[in-house]
């Protein structure tokens, strides 16, 4: 309880409470008249700042004096200033200019960042994520935040996030506050979030604020468009992966507006007709689609209310046609298969400005994550000339979904000119589906249905409370002290833990901060994944009483520095630890019951294939933006180690965690050339992955022949003590924006592996006869980028 | 598009798309073969030694896993057993084997004197040239009773909706203070209702058993047919185990054998662990999905098994 006191007494000392004019507003984009979320706002005189919320609404307490200078910037914008005096009215609304010069947006952007980044935030716009080559020229959100150090993908191409140690269910991906469980299209390759239609995405990857929880290792906060004010816009683009179409505009006298966004793929659409032609007895295909909608009503200056929704399927398919003909018996064969996934989700906010600018918001969602394995198929014998058939179906359904209903209400409010308190109050009804399995079976009319391998569908309640308290102690002392309380109940158990939130900012001078945090964090879902693959079908499981919720705190410090006119640097250090991880038993499967192959492992109660352990990791990171004219660009590397620890594997010895790569370096270089061209190169280093490979092998006692052939077991070293080789890539693209009477235009060339390094993704071992041959694969060799993209 | 074409002349895209093309062409063959991990050759004992049977032990070494594999089994190396450190004895080595388990395997290192017996801890000693010596410890186990045993011709239905006769085996747990494993499987006695000449050396058939209690807390493993059980879920000494037979198979079976033998044995731990992490990794092996898996291994030095067990069984006749 001395933690608790001492908090209470904290805040008591804080809450100082003036009897200061406080102004409010939001700070706007004059074009669009869009809010800006995580603009600063800042009195220079007195060295105070703050941060636009995610609805780009601030307030500040000002003295009482007769004028003072407020200076607003943001990322992407030209700054501005406002001179304002105690009698002026509220609300304040800045509106700020898109920069139109990409130097000065660098610039602005190297301003902000040197704040945010004292506060543990890294924060990127959709246009600085378009920068980066991408493969297929599809510019992704995710793959933008891992040029940041301590950031790594699973493998070749993967959008997926693995920070600082942290496996990829420890990520927290919110999307208009909504959690996404799988921000994957094409297993990994892309994510599900649409460039276009994002306004902004915030990363924490350590000094989590208190309004943040959930997971142990990241917060990627992503904010989308809420379409314009003033005009009907949009832009629609073709890419090698996917077309995507934007439109947004004002709805009704600048009140309302509203934005919608699509994109598909077409590797279906032009497959399948070939495949048809060719009279392909099997045909196969994969296609995925998205689709993001938002609309806002401003009811009054106080009032306003946002509803986002978002949709998005993945679709495997193979299809199979037979007829045979055979001693006078006709054949007939139809078999269908198809692997589908895909999130869904709807938010409902409100947004309420109190008589003391207290801040209100409240939201309502639903999120939802499912995936489905279907197959079924028709057999028909008939005698040939006759019309009597023997028919035999089959269909079978394995099916999983995780799916949460949630309602929370978040209150922020400027208590002085230098504390902002943040309160909130969270519930969250969540349904978890992990397997159920359907087969029926038809002969001859009669239907046999079984579905005992049914994993029973399982609810909790998870309730998070937290309060949160930034203060600026003197203007160069920024503290951000919160406590989150959270709970979760399933069946007749009952977990409830405090997490205590801290992070220090100091800037001993103009150019440069010393940033420290400490931050607990509890998460009470699992995701059951073979160390072998990353697949859509991995499931997300509870806490149960067997298996506890994973826990983890993080310790970071850090120095930030911003050289003049050339970018900034910061160097970080840090030490994570992860408690209650869970890991598949050694030899347990993910489709069939390890003990009985005969069997769906669904039969058997996932615990029991499960075990606890802990993780930690630790490692320091290096960022370095520069501008060094006419050069633009960054470099980032990170030194770290990942190590895991089960009782129940490699004999209870630690071992190093699959991702587990010592070094990774991201270097990128953006140059103008010659009006609206821009050349931009990026190249990846990671050391190789860990894995476990056979190292020998011996004949077993021959009790366990089988057929009269000897049987070998394969004897392993220890735990992933192997190490694939590094990995290593150089992107190379071209961006042509010519300037047309009507809308903009915007072409991207490159070469994505322009060196065509032939990168480790999986391991095989391949027969020879009498030998097992061991080979790597890789994935993608060079490839082009191209990517067209028309603004209207 | 008007402006990249007056920018830049068609041959030099072509140029550039030639370019693209071969570095394609270069990157087609997409696999690196990789040096396989280092692994040093090691001694391995396969003993799994039953109560009042002659002793048969074999030794192999280990080889690369992505190496050529050669024969592995050796002949020349030392084997001793030592009794609680009161009897010692060795076992020469043999290529005539015990007519239980057929060439064209191991040689073996065996002995007829003195029989193993139920409760002894037994060492095993074993000098390889060449490599480092092992040793291993094991105790044998006592045997089972098998108390009694029902069979109910009468077809039921099992969770798969397939018709089954049902066996109830009543035994007795040989320890209730301690972990217990068994195996247990049916095959058919050599006794053919027809002149059918069999061409396989034994004539007997196991057939398929399958444990009714399954739940998420027991414990089992199948291969070859018979069930590998623990008795971490039994209750009490006096356990039932309910089977499920097909009864298609059952039939099939009748019309040419007169009757069946219900086998049960009272395994050690290093041969129930053996077996279950064997099969988990038979399984995985191929398979992308499974996690890679050791085999249980309880002989310092090497690698294999040193286990033993007993065995009781019951006759039915159809």
């Amino acid at each position: 309880m001395r933690w608790l006191l001492f908090l209470a007494l904290w805040f008591c000392i804080s809450i100082r409470l003036y009897a200061q004019p406080t102004i409010w507003g939001y700070v706007l984009d004059q074009e669009s008249q869009e809010p800006i979320p995580g603009a600063i706002v800042q009195i220079p005189h007195e060295g105070k700042l703050i941060f636009s919320n995610s609805v780009g609404f601030f307030s500040l307490k000002i003295q009482a004096q007769d004028r003072m200078m407020i200076i607003c910037r943001a990322m992407g914008y030209l700054p501005d200033s406002v001179l304002i005096d105690s009698s002026i009215a509220n609300p304040l609304d800045i509106s700020l200019r898109p920069s139109v010069l990409r130097i000065d947006s660098v610039e602005i952007s190297a301003a902000s960042r040197l704040i945010e980044m004292s506060i543990g935030k890294v924060s990127m716009t959709a246009e600085e994520m378009d920068r980066i080559p991408a493969l297929g020229g599809e510019s992704d959100v995710m793959r933008s935040l891992q040029i940041l150090p301590g950031v790594q993908s699973s493998h070749e191409a993967s959008s997926g996030l693995l920070v600082r140690g942290g496996s990829a269910d420890q990520n927290l991906i919110l999307l208009d506050g909504v959690p996404v469980y799988n921000a994957n299209h094409m297993l990994g390759i892309i994510s599900t979030f649409h460039t276009d239609a994002v306004k902004k995405a915030d990363f924490y990857k350590g000094g989590f604020p208190a309004r943040f929880g959930g997971r142990l290792s990241s917060i990627v906060d992503i904010s989308l468009k809420e379409g314009s004010r003033e005009k009907l816009q949009g832009t629609a683009s073709l890419g090698l992966l996917s077309s995507k179409l934007l439109v947004e505009g004002p709805i009704k006298g600048g009140k309302s507006s509203y934005m919608v966004s699509a994109r598909r793929s077409f590797l279906d659409i032009f497959s399948e007709p070939i495949q048809r032609l060719s009279q392909q007895a099997n045909r196969q295909g994969y296609g995925f689609y998205d689709i993001t909608a938002k609309i806002n009503h401003e009811f009054s200056k106080r009032n306003r209310m946002f509803i986002s929704l978002y949709g998005g399927r993945d679709r495997y398919f193979s299809k199979t046609k037979e007829t045979l003909e055979r001693a006078g018996l006709m054949y007939k064969l139809d078999n269908s298969s198809s692997l589908q996934w895909g999130n869904k989700t709807a938010v409902l906010r409100w947004t309420h400005v109190g008589k003391s600018a207290w801040f209100n918001q409240f939201m309502g969602y639903v999120t939802e994550y499912k995936f489905a394995i279907e197959e079924s198929q028709n057999r028909s014998t008939s005698q040939i000339g006759t019309e009597e058939e023997d028919k035999e179906a089959f269909q079978l359904l394995y099916q999983s979904l995780i799916r949460d209903i949630t309602v929370q209400n978040d209150l922020q409010h400027s208590l002085s000119s230098n504390q902002t308190l943040r309160l909130g109050v969270q519930g969250t009804f969540r349904t978890f589906s992990p397997a159920t399995f359907v087969f029926d079976r038809q002969v001859s009319d009669s239907t046999l249905r079984d579905s005992s391998n049914n994993l029973t569908a399982s609810t909790g309640w998870e309730w998070n409370a937290y309060v949160e308290n930034s203060i600026q102690l003197i203007p160069s002392f920024n503290v951000n002290l919160g406590v989150r309380l959270s709970g979760f109940v399933i069946g007749t158990q009952n977990y409830s833990t405090p997490q205590i939130r801290a992070s220090l900012a100091w800037n001993p001078y103009s150019h440069g901060s010393i940033r420290a945090s400490y931050s607990r964090m509890t998460q009470y879902i699992h995701l059951l994944s073979s160390s072998n693959v990353s697949l859509p079908i991995d499931l997300w499981v509870s806490s149960t009483d067997q298996v506890p919720p994973q826990q983890g705190w993080q310790v970071s410090g850090g120095w930030t520095h911003e050289l003049e006119s050339v970018g900034e640097f910061s160097l970080e250090g840090y030490f994570k630890r992860m408690n209650q991880i869970i890991a598949y038993q050694e030899g347990a499967n993910l489709l069939l019951d390890g003990a009985d192959p005969t069997v769906l492992s669904a039969n058997r109660a996932w615990e029991s294939q499960v075990i606890n352990g802990r993780g930690w990791s630790y490692g320091a990171e290096l960022f370095f933006r520069h501008r060094l004219d006419p050069f633009s660009g960054w470099f980032s590397y990170s030194l770290s180690w990942t190590r895991r620890q089960f009782d129940g594997l490699n004999q209870g010895e630690p071992f190093p965690y699959i991702y587990d790569r010592r070094h990774n370096i991201s270097l990128g270089l953006v140059y103008p050339w010659q009006a609206n061209k821009e050349l931009s190169l990026q190249w990846v280093f990671q050391s190789g992955r860990a894995t476990n490979l056979p190292q020998a092998t011996y004949t077993t006692h021959p009790f366990f022949t089988v057929g009269g052939s000897e049987q070998y077991i394969a004897t392993y070293g220890d735990r992933n003590s192997f190490r694939l080789r590094p990995y290593h890539r150089l992107d190379l693209s071209l961006s042509w924006k010519p300037k047309k009477k009507k809308g903009k235009r915007g072409l991207s060339l490159g070469l994505y592996n322009a060196y065509s390094r032939r990168n480790p993704f999986a391991l095989t071992y391949f027969s020879r006869p009498g030998t097992p041959y061991l080979i790597e694969n890789s994935l993608f060799p060079i490839l082009p980028i191209i990517a067209y993209r028309w603004t209207f | 598009m008007d402006i990249l074409r007056k920018q830049v002349p068609l041959q030099q895209w072509i140029m550039l798309a030639i370019v693209a093309a071969s570095l394609c062409l270069q990157a087609c063959e997409r696999f690196v073969a990789i040096s396989p991990p280092e692994f040093s050759t090691q001694a391995v004992v396969s003993g799994l030694i039953q109560a009042d049977r002659p002793w048969e032990v074999y030794i192999s070494q280990t080889e690369g896993y992505f190496a050529d594999i050669g024969p592995l089994e050796r002949t020349d190396a030392i084997v001793w057993i030592e009794l609680a450190n009161t009897d010692t004895f060795h076992l020469p080595y043999t290529s005539s084997l015990s007519p239980q388990i057929s060439p064209p395997f191991l040689a073996g290192y065996q002995t007829r004197e003195p029989l193993p017996k139920a409760g002894n801890t037994y060492i095993i000693h074993v000098e390889v040239p060449g490599l480092e010596p092992i040793t291993a410890q094991m105790v044998m186990p006592h045997s089972p009773n098998i108390i009694d045993a029902s069979w109910e011709d009468s077809a039921s239905i099992d969770p798969q909706g397939r018709l089954m006769s049902r066996l109830s085996l009543q035994l007795k747990d040989p320890d209730i203070h301690q972990r217990n494993y068994f195996f247990v499987y049916a095959e058919t006695i050599e006794l053919p209702k027809t002149n059918i000449e069999w061409n396989s050396e034994d004539p007997s058939i196991r057939f398929d058993m399958r444990l009714a209690q399954r739940d998420s807390n027991n414990i089992y493993s199948i291969f070859q047919q018979a069930q590998y059980i623990s008795d971490e879920w039994f209750t009490d000494s006096i356990h039932t185990l309910d089977f499920f037979i097909p009864s298609s198979r059952m039939a099939f079976l009748a019309n040419f054998y007169q009757g069946w033998s219900l086998k049960l044995a009272c395994i050690n731990e290093p041969f129930y662990r053996y077996t279950e992490e064997y099969v988990k990794q038979r399984n995985a092996s191929n398979n992308p999905y499974a996690e890679p898996s050791p085999v249980y291994n309880n002989i310092q030095g090497g690698y294999g098994v040193w286990g033993g067990y007993s065995l009781d069984s019951l006759e039915f006749y159809w």
